[in-house]
């Protein structure tokens, strides 16, 4: 029972090829049975051009590196040269020279070293930017908790999101949140990006336990069945959708 | 109603309908002819709905379908030149890739340390400003009548089509009411086909706009113009809200006595489903 599980799916939009997927994820390659270790996920803005990969540079920098934040600078020039270094026609131009925009939920899960607490319990302390969320459910998919929204129509607003622009990017550094929450042995986080996190809000505790086991699995099969049932029926937005599901083994 | 999401697979329809009547050199306070402040403003908003639609890829996505009609000298036709001359709707992809020409112009922009500088950018030019003859609007509404039903054929379950409407006098071909209504009455599952209808003028009397009844239109063809025009959905409305006009729910896309300036916000207001 020393072990996390780590489980992954994620799919782009309806009939869209996997190359036009932007959301990312990432957690530290290799260290995920330790006490320890660091989690990402990020959703490239579909207004804006190259997001998939600044989400990428985003998850990137934050598993690697705790001092991400001093990154940022730089990593938005690298985004730059990486954009700049073809031709462009004009309109992909017009488009780069408004940055990209990605929000950004990075999670540190450590289990916790609480003698007063349940043995084998604990923390997840995730830092937020815009519209990506965690969840803290039971092991019947009764939502325990949820962040940064607990509304869906916490959706429909516009969020602040990560830039490569310095102007927008501390916008959002400014609104960004710290959150910190206790899970059970027994608990799982669920992490996800807009579309399936504003479905989780309105979904019944046997769809999420549902959801979860899929993910758990890293299904991606069965996770394409759902998104097409979800999507089919209404219930789903149309976008690109991940989940990241971590337990205790 | 008008909440379908817009994708490849269910684009949207914006069809422009530009007066190119004879009454359309009148020069606006800017001192650009009206049919000049026209062209410019679609050209602009052309470009903007590219970029838009744009992402990593060269070609932007095929969100949306685009026509521009223009009526005038006797004639309803495709306003495009270049390549897409004839071309009544056109995927975004093919627009962003047929301008009939890039010009450079020049642009003020922040220079980052709290000043201004000059800077020349291009601008992409699919049509030019044209003006002579009657303003044969029965027939425009007609042409885009055949255009949006077409577009519905395909696309049943898409954002219900939008027609702005921009003109600077009456029609001279009948009353345009029944064609504008016949436009509305073509309906996808997201709800009927929209009509905004736009009123450009050089004179100095006031303009309104996006008005919720026919109260204080003293103007005849003010009210003929506020009857052809669809309520604006929430999103539009709130839009011109945001913009500072005062508006209510009800309010029509429509404008009479507007000015260039009103045109802009006109035009970003009819297309605010672009911003996705």
């Amino acid at each position: 029972m020393n072990a996390w599980i780590v489980g992954q799916v994620h799919a782009p939009k309806r009939g869209c090829d996997r190359s036009t997927y932007e959301d990312a994820f990432l957690w530290a390659p290799g260290r995920a049975d330790h006490r320890t270790f660091r989690l990402a996920i990020s959703d490239g803005a579909t207004e804006s051009a190259f997001a998939g990969l600044w989400a990428k540079m985003l998850v990137e920098a934050f598993v690697k590196d705790t001092s991400w934040e001093r990154q940022l600078e730089t990593l938005a020039k690298e985004w730059a040269e990486q954009v700049w270094s073809r031709d462009l026609p004009w309109n992909l131009q017009e488009k780069a020279s408004l940055g990209a925009h990605a929000s950004l939920l990075g999670a540190v899960i450590t289990l916790s070293r609480s003698i007063t607490r349940v043995p084998g319990s604990w923390v997840v302390t995730a830092q937020i930017f815009g519209d990506s969320c965690m969840f803290v459910l039971d092991q019947d998919g009764v939502l325990k908790r949820s962040y940064p929204y607990t509304q869906p129509v916490e959706f429909d607003t516009r969020p602040y999101l990560l830039s490569t622009l310095p102007e927008h990017r501390q916008r959002a550094l400014d609104h960004g949140e710290t959150r910190r929450t206790r899970l059970t042995p027994s608990q799982q986080l669920l992490v996800s990006t807009d579309a399936i996190g504003r479905w989780m809000l309105e979904a019944s505790p046997a769809d999420i336990a549902e959801l979860s086991a899929i993910a758990l699995a890293s299904d991606q099969t069965a996770f394409e069945r759902w998104l097409e049932r979800g999507r089919a029926e209404g219930s789903l937005r149309d976008d690109d959708c991940t989940v990241v599901v971590v337990t205790r083994g | 109603m008008y909440n379908a999401q817009i994708t490849r697979n269910n684009p949207a329809c914006f069809l422009f309908l530009i007066d190119q009547s004879g009454s359309m050199d009148g020069v606006l306070p800017e001192g650009l002819s009206k049919a000049a402040a026209v062209a410019d403003a679609t050209n602009k908003l052309l470009s903007n709905v590219v970029i838009k639609c744009t992402k990593d890829e060269d070609l932007p996505r095929d969100y949306f379908h685009i026509g521009v009609i223009g009526y005038g000298g006797g004639e309803v036709q495709s306003a495009f030149s270049g390549e897409l001359t004839g071309r009544e709707l056109v995927p975004v992809s093919e627009i962003a890739v047929n301008p009939a020409r890039v010009e450079q112009r020049s642009k003020k922009i922040p220079d980052g340390a709290g000043g201004i500088i000059q800077q020349n950018v291009p601008f992409a030019v699919w049509f030019d400003p044209k003006a002579s003859g009657g303003t044969p609007m029965c027939a425009a509404l007609q042409t885009a009548q055949r255009v949006v039903a077409g577009f519905l054929s395909k696309y049943p379950n898409c954002y219900p089509p939008v027609v702005i409407n921009i003109t600077d006098g009456e029609s001279t071909d009948g009353d345009p009411l029944p064609s504008a209504n016949a436009i509305k009455e073509h309906v996808s599952n997201d709800g009927p086909a929209l009509l905004f209808n736009l009123h450009l003028s050089s004179s100095a009397g006031a303009t309104v706009e996006y008005a919720s009844s026919t109260q204080g239109l003293t103007d005849q063809y003010a009210a003929r113009l506020f009857e052809m025009s669809s309520i604006l959905p929430e999103k539009m409305l709130m839009l011109a809200q945001s913009a500072g006009y005062e508006v209510t729910a009800g309010a029509r896309g429509f404008a009479f006595n507007a000015k260039f300036e009103s045109l802009v916000k006109f035009l970003e207001i009819g297309t605010v489903i672009a911003d996705r």
